[in-house]
């Protein structure tokens, strides 16, 4: 397959190796456009998770690099570099907000720490960060007076609150209710068609992954590594009749194959 | 008619709850136990050197609360106390903290945190005296040093309940050491330490109060002692009595403060 004609992030021969034989996630290559939006599928344990924590300066690779616009994330010795970090946000699959903070508050820690402009302005950058991410009215409501899908909400403008081009999801809708990940795969559709930001999604849910993405990074399991690229070229705004259409069905029964055939290797 | 039958059950449960309410037993069930104590030192005819009725008592700590001398005693043992807290929490908190930089540290002290924790501290006031003379010096010490471990501990385990997820997203931020410690792991761990401070200050209430019976010549400590040494067992027993309230209240304010923690459900 050919290359995305703008690299964002180029993962060259990047792997994780925790000792006692098997590998986590061989080393394995893979660019990824601007303004793409990737999806990491497959089953637990194939490296999907671990190959975004690398991506997101979570964990240092075994092997190989990670370039963000041609700057190494890592350096030699296993450090992040914390310049890059403000280019990325990161989602996680429970919302982890800090609980005695508002919502608010916990979209402003990120700006408070980043320093730099006035409280003003950071104030007004949270709350439209907020209202991007559909919870503009929840600002002064406590993680707990929150619905699961709700707070999610919140993460994802805390991710977005620094104006990073890059967004990291690891099953960020994972723990939801059908209904709510629905309208969420679809706000969050939007949310990118919006913004223009790079995203990188990790999700075992098949029809979610080909609901949203440009491409498919199909994973195996033991040892971890990368099993097929899928394209996708359904246009956007994608909506929700499109999961009923034959075309739709026909990338999900291959998906569906595909990861049963690598599951019954595994 | 469907209402009151409907009514009736959950009506039932309020008036029981209402009845059982701590406001309503606490006062019944402490007046049964006064009649108890009068009854059986009535009828046994123990002697008011031995076990004094409740009367006495009650008229001896309503004595107590009337003189100003008693107060004075009073107010030097919570002086001790408070100062002894305060400095319990100051080294206890930041004991906690510096451990939970470092396991190599951790690692290194436990052993000598555990042998100084399963050690009767007490037994090394005669040793304050001679330090510290018979002032204030004693208690403080001692009021600060009971405390110091179960405030270190919490500490150390609400830094180190902090879930991955919260860590992982301050690293995220690109958030260093400090900013760590100030805005994720203080902040979590606080309930905890609040937790250890409740325990702390009745510890250091017990310090203090066993410092005075060695070392003193004031403090409640040391005129429960002095009462006793002169067979006065109702007076000894109202200082009993005032101490349990003296403990009441400082214990209290702790609470109050841990109330205030905000966003906690």
């Amino acid at each position: 397959m050919a290359e995305p004609p703008d690299v964002l992030i180029r993962l060259d021969g990047v792997g994780k190796d925790y000792g006692g034989g098997v590998s986590a996630l061989l080393p394995t290559s893979l660019a990824v456009g601007g303004g793409e939006f990737l999806v990491l599928l497959g089953p637990s344990g194939c490296g999907k998770t671990t190959l975004l924590r690398m991506i997101a300066g979570l964990l240092p690779p075994s092997s190989g690099g990670i370039l963000i616009s041609g700057e190494p994330l890592w350096s030699s010795g296993g450090r992040c570099r914390k310049a890059l970090l403000c280019r990325l946000g990161l989602v996680l699959q429970d919302a982890n907000l800090f609980p005695w903070l508002t919502a608010e508050e916990n979209v402003l820690l990120p700006l408070e720490l980043r320093g730099g402009s006035e409280r003003g302005r950071r104030t007004a950058r949270a709350q439209a960060m907020l209202a991007l991410a559909g919870a503009g009215d929840l600002g002064s409501r406590l993680p707990h007076e929150l619905s699961g899908g709700q707070r999610q909400r919140v993460a994802i403008a805390r991710a977005l609150s620094c104006d990073p081009d890059i967004l990291l999801m690891d099953e960020p809708f994972a723990a939801l209710d059908a209904i709510s990940r629905e309208a969420l795969d679809l706000e969050l559709q939007k949310l990118w068609l919006e913004t223009g930001k790079t995203i990188i999604l990790v999700t075992h849910s098949i029809a979610e992954a080909a609901f949203l993405a440009d491409r498919v990074v199909l994973f195996a399991p033991r040892p971890g590594r990368i099993a097929e690229l899928v394209e996708l070229r359904f246009p956007r705004p994608r909506e929700p009749e499109l999961m009923f259409t034959p075309e739709f069905q026909q990338v999900v029964r291959h998906l569906h194959e595909r990861m049963s055939a690598l599951m019954g290797q595994a | 008619m469907t209402r009151q039958a409907s009514g009736r059950p959950g009506q039932d449960r309020a008036w029981r709850r209402r009845l059982l309410s701590p406001w309503l037993t606490t006062p019944c069930l402490l007046a049964l136990a006064l009649l108890a104590w009068n009854g059986f030192v009535t009828h046994w005819r123990v002697s008011g050197f031995i076990l004094p009725a409740p009367g006495p008592v009650l008229a001896e700590w309503g004595a107590l609360l009337l003189s100003p001398g008693a107060w004075l005693h009073t107010g030097l043992t919570v002086l001790g106390t408070l100062a002894g807290f305060l400095l319990a929490a100051g080294f206890g908190i930041a004991a906690g903290i510096l451990l939970s930089l470092s396991p190599t540290l951790e690692r290194l002290s436990s052993p000598f945190i555990v042998a100084f924790q399963v050690f009767p501290k007490v037994a090394l006031i005669p040793l304050f005296v001679v330090w510290l003379g018979f002032g204030l010096g004693p208690k403080v010490l001692t009021a600060a040093i009971l405390p110091f471990y179960p405030v270190m501990m919490n500490t150390l385990l609400g830094i180190r309940s902090v879930p991955e997820g919260l860590r992982d997203i301050m690293a995220s931020f690109g958030a260093g050491r400090l900013p760590l410690l100030r805005r994720l792991e203080l902040p979590y761990a606080l309930p905890f330490v609040f937790a250890g401070l409740e325990v702390g200050i009745v510890l250091s209430l017990v310090g203090t109060v066993v410092a005075e019976f060695v070392s003193g010549s004031s403090g409640l400590g040391y005129l429960l002692v002095s009462r006793i040494n002169s067979f006065e067992t109702a007076q000894m027993f109202a200082i009993v009595l005032h101490l349990c309230l003296v403990g009441l209240v400082l214990h209290g304010a702790v609470r109050l403060l841990r109330r205030r923690i905000p966003g906690r459900s």
